[in-house]
């Protein structure tokens, strides 16, 4: 009887620990939504909304895959980006996740092989593009409308508006520049400024303060700061930076490109939580529905809204993939 | 109040006509008879349309600049402009719904006979009110939907042979869609149509107490037809408890879908597939059966053939049998109609989801 009862214990200890380690291997909530429309991101109402990626809610929130294709003419093509959306009566949350088998986080890194540096790096990004205001082109023909004009004839983009009075908001969410500090960088499109630059038609939204800054000395030889709360570290943030000081360096030592600040005003005025886990971005965004920011696209539910996306894997604006077709948001 | 009204009726002599169309005898056995509130309910459901369209045309914006932001600000961001809208775009389904329900009774019930035949013609003519009430207001908040679906319907138009092209651009205003169309329409949808409608409503009434009610043609209704009572309060109190009831039905549709809203008109899309109302979705649907030359036999001939049968039935159907079981010819025609419409539209909806 007492052999049995120990027996029993163990097997009931066995119970619990499997089922405990059931519950931590458990996959996330997003693995078993429900699919959504093709071209639709269907928002769900909850009663609050925050920036976890494993919140119970997303396994009601209908996910939209969106194959991202190569912008510009024989580049490969991108991921498969799987998008949800909830909100509350404050915010709106977007979660996307794709493969990326590398996690890049260190843009214009400085590398010290004992005698000078070199830099190199660059960061993995996705950008969320929604009309300012009521734009029959842009909820008609998407991305192609609103920086790759309708022109089919590649040579003929110019990567903007047309007019002034045409713009859009563009959540530029970037994992080495504005991940760290929990936020993505708000941006506005527009006309073209400078012909010759393809994103001069990218204005960063209003700020007060912050926002990140190249970490480069005078004479672009090398980084103006290292980090003083620890050398080795991927990111330098603003109050942390101390000046270069090479003779504590060793061989190979990497010093982060950017000192980074979040920006105060519209141009932070998106949360975000990123995290690179398994060969797979996830990243929360949330935003207010309404910033009352001139430069910020309003959300009124239950009126949907046309957007676009792009992906980046470790690369600059351009060799960018988007999302080809005209995308959706609707609320549920 | 006595002397106050005493003074108006001095002055107006009001009093009598009024005090005589609210006494006016109505036979019993149309007293909380459904089918007998129809035609109350019709024009119940065209006063909630000039009601809420004229709150709505204190906020629209009649330009192809600013239409579209003023139905998205009103359905989005004025308070309850939600659901003065959704009364106002589900109204027009009920009207539709309502006006030919009560067309429908009144053809099996043979009310059309003489002496009647005016008060049918007026029904046929507010028929085609209704209809182009829903053409015209299609187009006005200047999305893709209503942009698309006018091209089409204007394009239709244009198929008739020789002076196609002249009807299109009447409508259009010019070549192709733009303010010119748009003005027209709001003009027509605002002014023009409300007063016929108004002025056939008026016809339609006076002929209606000129004649009294159609002779009933069961054996129950005929044993109640020397029994009266009041218009007021008996029958308009019917015809309100049923009004409220749309209303209510109308708010709770408004409600829980509000009014559709699509993207704004882009004259330059290339992948927008058009579709009309649901009322109008038969006959788009039939369309596609009759391609290229074939085309006017569709757009041209079935309507003029449907209408004009309707404008001379009265001429036509002479007969004293009242009884839809005695006229299989007249009751088999309209089920073969009603059939057509139920099956394309079905086919449309199934192909558009």
């Amino acid at each position: 009887m007492k052999k049995l009862s120990i027996v029993t214990m163990l097997g009931l200890l066995l119970v619990l620990l499997l089922a405990a380690c059931g519950g931590g291997s458990a996959e996330p909530a997003a693995d078993n939504a429900p699919a959504s429309q093709p071209g639709t991101l269907t928002a769900v109402k909850v009663d609050a909304t925050s920036l976890d990626a494993n919140a119970p809610y997303w396994a009601n929130a209908p996910v939209l895959s969106v194959d991202t294709k190569a912008a510009v003419d024989g580049n490969p093509d991108g991921s498969t980006v799987k998008l949800q959306a909830v909100y509350d009566g404050q915010y709106l949350v977007i979660r996307s996740e794709w493969a990326d088998p590398t996690e890049s986080v260190l843009k214009n890194a400085w590398t010290w092989d004992g005698t000078a540096f070199t830099k190199s790096g660059d960061e993995d990004r996705i950008m969320i593009t929604w009309p300012i205001g009521n734009n029959a082109e842009f909820a008609s023909k998407g991305c192609a409308a609103a920086c790759h004009n309708s022109s089919e004839n590649q040579d003929e983009w110019w990567m903007g508006s047309d007019n002034a009075n045409i713009r859009y908001d563009n959540w530029h969410w970037k994992s080495a520049r504005t991940n760290p500090l929990g936020y993505t960088d708000d941006q506005w499109w527009s006309v073209l400024a400078d012909p010759a630059d393809p994103e001069s038609s990218r204005y960063g939204d209003a700020k007060d303060s912050g926002g990140y800054s190249d970490n480069v000395n005078e004479d672009k030889s090398g980084p103006q700061y290292m980090n003083g709360a620890g050398i080795t570290g991927d990111f330098i943030f603003k109050g942390d930076e101390v000046a270069i000081d090479t003779a504590a360096l060793v061989a190979g030592d990497v010093i982060p490109g950017l000192v980074l600040a979040k920006p105060v005003g519209s141009r932070g005025d998106i949360d975000a939580n990123g995290v690179w886990i398994n060969g797979n971005w996830v990243v929360v965004q949330r935003r207010l529905l309404n910033t009352g920011h001139d430069d910020d696209a309003v959300f009124t539910p239950p009126k949907p809204m046309p957007f676009g996306l792009s992906v980046v894997d470790n690369g600059g604006g351009l060799p960018h993939t988007v999302g080809p077709d005209v995308l959706t948001l609707e609320w549920k | 109040m006595n002397r106050t009204f005493q003074w108006i009726d001095e002055r107006t002599g009001l009093s009598g006509p009024i005090r005589a169309f609210f006494n006016y005898p109505v036979p019993k056995y149309v007293h909380r008879n459904f089918l007998y509130t129809l035609g109350g309910l019709t024009l119940i459901s065209f006063s909630l349309q000039v009601i809420t369209g004229i709150l709505l045309v204190f906020y629209y914006d009649p330009s192809t600049e600013g239409a579209y932001n003023s139905v998205d600000y009103i359905t989005y961001i004025l308070p309850l402009g939600w659901l003065v809208r959704g009364i106002h775009h589900y109204g027009a389904s009920a009207m539709v719904i309502l006006i030919s329900l009560h067309m429908l009774r009144t053809y099996y019930y043979s009310a059309y006979k003489k002496p009647r035949e005016i008060n049918w013609l007026t029904g046929v003519l507010l028929l085609f009110l209704v209809l182009a009430f829903g053409f015209t207001g299609y187009l006005l908040p200047w999305d893709q939907k209503g942009y698309w679906a006018t091209k089409v319907g204007t394009e239709i138009a244009g198929s008739v042979p020789m002076m196609g092209a002249y009807i299109t651009k009447i409508m259009r205003g010019g070549a192709d869609l733009g303010q010119a169309t748009l003005t027209r329409f709001y003009a027509t949808h605002v002014m023009l149509l409300p007063t016929a409608v108004a002025l056939l409503i008026a016809v339609h009434i006076f002929q209606l107490r000129f004649h009294g009610m159609a002779p009933p043609i069961t054996e129950r209704a005929k044993a109640q037809s020397k029994k009266f009572l009041p218009f007021f309060p008996y029958w308009v109190v019917t015809d309100l408890i049923a009004g409220l009831g749309l209303l209510a039905l109308l708010v709770y549709i408004s409600y829980i879908n509000r009014a559709p809203l699509e993207f704004p008109a882009d004259p330059t899309s290339s992948n927008y597939l058009p579709r009309p109302e649901w009322y109008f979705l038969f006959f788009f649907q039939l369309l596609k059966y009759f391609p290229g030359k074939l085309e006017p036999v569709i757009t041209i001939a079935i309507p003029l053939f449907i209408f004009g049968s309707m404008l001379l039935l009265p001429f036509i159907d002479t007969s004293e049998e009242r009884r839809p079981w005695h006229k299989p010819v007249t009751t088999l025609v309209s089920i073969f109609y009603i059939v057509v419409i139920l099956v394309f539209t079905y086919l449309a909806m199934a192909e558009f989801g």
